[in-house]
């Protein structure tokens, strides 16, 4: 080796961090001491929330961005500490990553971890249960402007309203929170009700008050009600309360607007009315501080509102999380029945002893298999456990070996259709590069004459398909190719008449040609570029000696221009092979791999290849996502890639040549 | 035997000579209608789409290659659009690429000159690794980089899922491993002399970094900059996955949003949008063509 050992200027002192200025210094070590603070910060976070991977990977780092700065020996790395870091933390850690994650469980059902899913199943509304000797309550919903709930309770069992909030314990209803104070309901009289510090209007005295004005300001639900005197029928001789429609009233109710007979009361120290509506059995009670009582049930206790019905509907996957009451002994909305509410406990408390999930009734336990707690039968009673669920979701993401691998293998119905996504994926590849290049290497071959016109100029135009991005192309295309409406089966259909033309999109084998197609016009211009480059680095004398024994022209290009060409151009037709093996864009975006293979236990399609069909066990709009099983194949394909590049530099041998030269 | 033509035409040329030149000029002939031919099928796509986008009808029905009337309304809906924000989708394309762009080529040269330049221990290593990167895209580890960048969104919104800064980082660290390798091949065609004698004088390495090689190898830094800019201007996979948001997303993931709600009935405003989308890259390729032929042809393949 000529290496010349050359590490920075040998005379600065151990910490001399640049050029040896002292301010160069001194900013250079603000900056560190300022991403250390931030590493610090980050790192406390990640290590709280056990994200131990992430914690490692910004460890690694930040002691190496601080070794490269402190050490003198260090001093290259300081020059790639940016693009080591980047490396560690977008190259290294996704990677380690996808191994890892390859061996586990990572999908739907099982994306939290351990402490996660303890603490989820603990308070998790449907397992929970009312424990013997408790009782439901009839519970309407209220909500503050600050979104704070409120419950308005009646007990089954004692027939006693209460008002829970989520701060306050839970606490018998007072008159005045039912607003009925001071109210007294007189057995069959006319008027129904007494109230205290109120006057009764009688009619002829209501007419009087009324005349001055025809509408009363009430709170909600009832909002603005107008009264007038009903003419006509000598029989309902009182006042008539009509609610002009006021939607939160019919939206609460399910009535409609409509007459109540009406009993107006005025306060004894004022003017304020007290509105008392009568219809049927329904009752109104309009307090002039615009408190409202209907049926005996208050619409506004303190701040809190009644939900109407459309808000209560908005709500109900909320609801059941909320805790009311004191928070040791707190109460909560059934989940699986909005208006019953109880003080619901823990179904599933966790054992650490045990490691183990006990069922508070029956003692039933569930233990951990391959993330998620299951029942065992053997700890309960064979009529016990029918009853109970066999296990507890959500699991929890663990180790399980190779058994995505073992799937793959062993499952029938992912094997096949993997098999087939295999096949395609190696078939698109090395056919798009075959046709891409024999496009290509005809029209350099074409180009090279000298004789013809304005060569760059036909060249130009020819890459411009290869210079539009493949992300439009490909739309482009699929418009073109589109079966009922494209200009290709638009013109096809003339020819072989209506109804004969390739269904791209619905039949596999012209799905899978139209792909190529679509491949073959944006690849070819490339093609055509790297052969013409080959093209004029081949010896011209070679040619002549060529013509010289006689060779006719195929054989000149059969026996020399193909082989010296191949020489120069195999690299890039190889890294063209390995990028179209995970060409994502044109299958994704031509049509998501489709059509869909019948009887496939995970998403699979005819034109799927390997990433494609990666993509869609992650991130797939069906069947949720597993990531577990979708990194799995990503190492298969790791290894694809890994084998078509050492096949690559054998056949070049560049690795060693750009390593070693300099 | 027979001496074969002898006869001599006005010009002195022999019968074998006018027949060569006939055959010569035929052959050309052949060449050229062969390559009008390929022309017309690498143009026809291009043609149809800009016809598409001035067709007063904004429909694929009986779409043809020549458009029936000509309009800019097509292109007035495009760039007017509230539920399909082409003209952000373009500017974030832009934005990310070019940010992108830049930081890529500062890093990947930091990287590549510490190669080029210092002999160290763990070099080797290093350098295995940076090439064995750049042969995995990292399009590959798709899931566990989503997973990352969604956790680090947990404690920094600014870098995790539907933000530029996320995206950013992944693609900084894509193009990383071949920017890198790139480079390092230019830095060592510059003679060390150069920096040796600077080094002499007494030039630290950030002063002969700066004053001395950078501006050396500053059309280099440009190919391997526009090189980045396409690929990242180019990205789907990525962008799909870590912009769920509209007013986020990139060219590449919303104009397929365009094409897949209203396909056959806006298919004119999305012709525009294809032709407007590609004209930067496209122009780009033209203009640098020679440059860009050298890049790719060095080990680049499009993405």
């Amino acid at each position: 080796m000529n290496a010349v050992k050359k590490t920075g200027r040998g005379s600065d002192g151990p910490l001399a961090l640049f050029s040896g200025s002292v301010t160069g210094s001194l900013l250079l070590l603000g900056g560190l001491a300022l991403i250390d603070a931030f590493a610090l910060w980050f790192l406390i976070r990640l290590i709280d929330d056990r994200v131990w991977f992430l914690a490692l990977a910004v460890l690694v780092v930040t002691i190496g961005v601080n070794a490269a700065f402190l050490s003198r020996k260090l001093y290259p790395f300081r020059w790639f500490s940016p693009g080591l870091s980047l490396m560690v933390l977008m190259v290294a850690y996704p990677t380690l990553f996808t191994i890892y994650t390859a061996f586990t469980n990572y999908s739907t059902g099982n994306l939290l971890n351990k402490t996660q899913v303890i603490e989820r199943i603990e308070t998790k509304p449907e397992y929970r249960y009312l424990p013997d000797g408790e009782q439901y309550y009839d519970a309407i919903p209220f909500r503050n402007e600050d979104g704070k709930y409120l419950l308005w309770l009646v007990g089954r069992s004692d027939r006693q309203a209460y008002i829970v909030t989520e701060d306050d314990e839970i606490e018998p209803v007072t008159p005045e929170q039912a607003g009925i104070e001071g109210v007294e309901w007189v057995e069959d009289g006319d008027p129904p009700i007494r109230v205290e510090g109120y006057e009764y209007l009688p009619p002829e005295d209501a007419a009087a008050v009324l005349a001055e004005r025809d509408t009363l300001d009430y709170g909600y639900p009832v909002g603005e009600v107008s009264i007038r005197l009903i003419d006509g029928p000598a029989e309902v001789p009182a006042g008539y309360a009509l609610d002009p429609g006021t939607l939160l009233f019919v939206d609460n109710t399910g009535r409609r607007p409509k007459e109540y007979q009406a009993y107006l009361f005025r306060a004894a120290d004022g003017d304020d009315l007290l509105l008392y509506a009568v219809d049927g059995r329904d009752t109104l009670l309009a307090r002039p501080d615009g408190r409202v009582v209907i049926n005996g049930q208050p619409y506004t206790i303190g701040g809190y509102r009644m939900l109407s019905n459309r808000e209560r509907t908005a709500i109900t996957q909320v609801l059941p999380t909320l805790t009311f009451g004191e928070r040791d002994d707190p109460i909560y909305i059934d989940p699986f029945s909005a208006s019953r509410a109880g003080r619901f406990r823990p179904r599933f408390l966790y054992d650490e002893r045990q490691d183990a999930f006990v069922e508070q009734e029956t003692g039933a336990i569930y233990r951990p298999v391959k993330g998620t707690f299951t029942l065992d039968r053997a700890s309960v009673s064979v009529e016990a456990a029918d009853e109970l669920p066999a296990t507890l979701s959500p699991g929890y993401y663990v180790v399980v070996g190779l058994d995505n691998f073992e799937r793959l293998l062993t499952d029938q119905r992912l094997r096949g259709p993997f098999v087939r996504v295999f096949l395609w994926t190696i078939a698109h590849a090395f056919l798009t590069v075959l046709l891409t290049f024999s496009l290509g290497l005809a029209l350099a071959l074409l180009l090279n004459d000298r004789l013809i016109p304005a060569r760059k100029i036909w060249r130009s135009l020819i890459l411009i398909p290869y210079a539009i991005p493949a992300f439009i192309s490909t739309l482009v295309w699929r418009g073109l190719l589109n079966p009922r409406l494209g200009l290709i089966n638009d013109t096809l259909e003339r020819i072989v008449g209506a109804g004969n033309a390739p269904g791209w999109y619905s039949d596999p084998m012209w799905a899978k040609i139209g792909i190529l197609l679509i491949q073959l016009w944006l690849g070819f211009p490339y093609m055509m570029l790297i052969c013409t480059g080959a093209l004029q680095s081949i010896p011209q004398d070679m040619y002549e000696a060529a013509q010289v024994d006689g060779a006719n022209a195929f054989q000149r290009f059969r026996h020399l221009t193909l082989p010296l060409l191949l020489v120069a151009v195999g690299p890039l037709l190889i890294a063209s092979f390995a990028y179209n093996f995970n060409n994502f864009t044109v299958i994704e975006l031509f049509n998501e791999g489709g059509p869909p293979i019948a009887n496939s236990s995970v998403p699979a399609g005819h034109t799927d290849i390997l990433i494609t069909y990666t993509y869609e066990q992650a991130f797939g709009s069906g069947g949720g996502t597993n990531y577990a099983f979708a990194s799995a194949i990503t190492l298969v394909i790791f290894l694809l890639v890994a084998a078509i590049t050492i096949f690559n530099y054998r056949f070049t041998r560049s690795w060693e040549e750009t390593s070693r030269n300099v | 035997m027979s001496s074969v033509a002898t006869t001599t035409d006005r010009q002195g040329r022999t019968a074998i000579q006018r027949e060569r030149r006939r055959q010569r000029q035929r052959q050309l002939a052949v060449r050229i209608v062969l390559l009008l031919l390929a022309l017309a099928y690498a143009l026809f796509p291009i043609i149809w789409i800009a016809s598409a986008s001035v067709d007063p009808r904004n429909s694929l029905v009986n779409l043809g290659l020549i458009p029936r009337g000509a309009t800019l309304k097509n292109y007035e809906t495009l760039l007017n659009n509230s539920i399909h924000p082409f003209t952000r989708w373009l500017w974030n394309s832009i934005k990310v690429s070019t940010i992108t762009m830049v930081l890529s080529v500062l890093v990947s040269t930091f990287a590549a000159y510490s190669f080029s330049r210092f002999r160290f221990r763990g070099r080797d290593a290093t350098l295995l690794t940076v090439f064995l990167i750049q042969v995995f895209p990292n399009s590959l580890t798709i899931v566990a980089t989503f997973l990352l960048i969604q956790e680090i969104g947990n404690y920094i919104p600014s870098f995790g899922l539907n933000s530029h800064g996320g995206l950013i980082l992944v693609y900084l660290g894509g193009a990383l491993g071949i920017n890198t390798w790139l480079m390092k091949g230019f830095f060592d065609s510059v003679p060390r002399d150069l920096d040796e004698s600077a080094m002499i004088d007494g030039a630290s390495h950030w002063r002969i970094f700066w004053q001395i090689l950078f501006p050396l190898v500053r059309p280099i830094l440009a190919v391997v900059g526009i090189l980045t800019f396409i690929a990242t201007y180019n990205d789907y996979i990525i962008a799909l996955t870590l912009l769920k948001n509209t007013q986020q997303q990139t060219l590449a993931v919303g104009l397929n949003l365009f094409v897949g709600e209203q396909f056959s009935q806006q298919w004119g405003v999305f012709a525009a949008g294809a032709l407007l989308g590609a004209l930067p890259v496209v122009v780009l390729y033209l203009l640098m063509q020679d440059y860009i032929v050298g890049g790719l042809t060095a080990g680049a393949v499009k993405g």
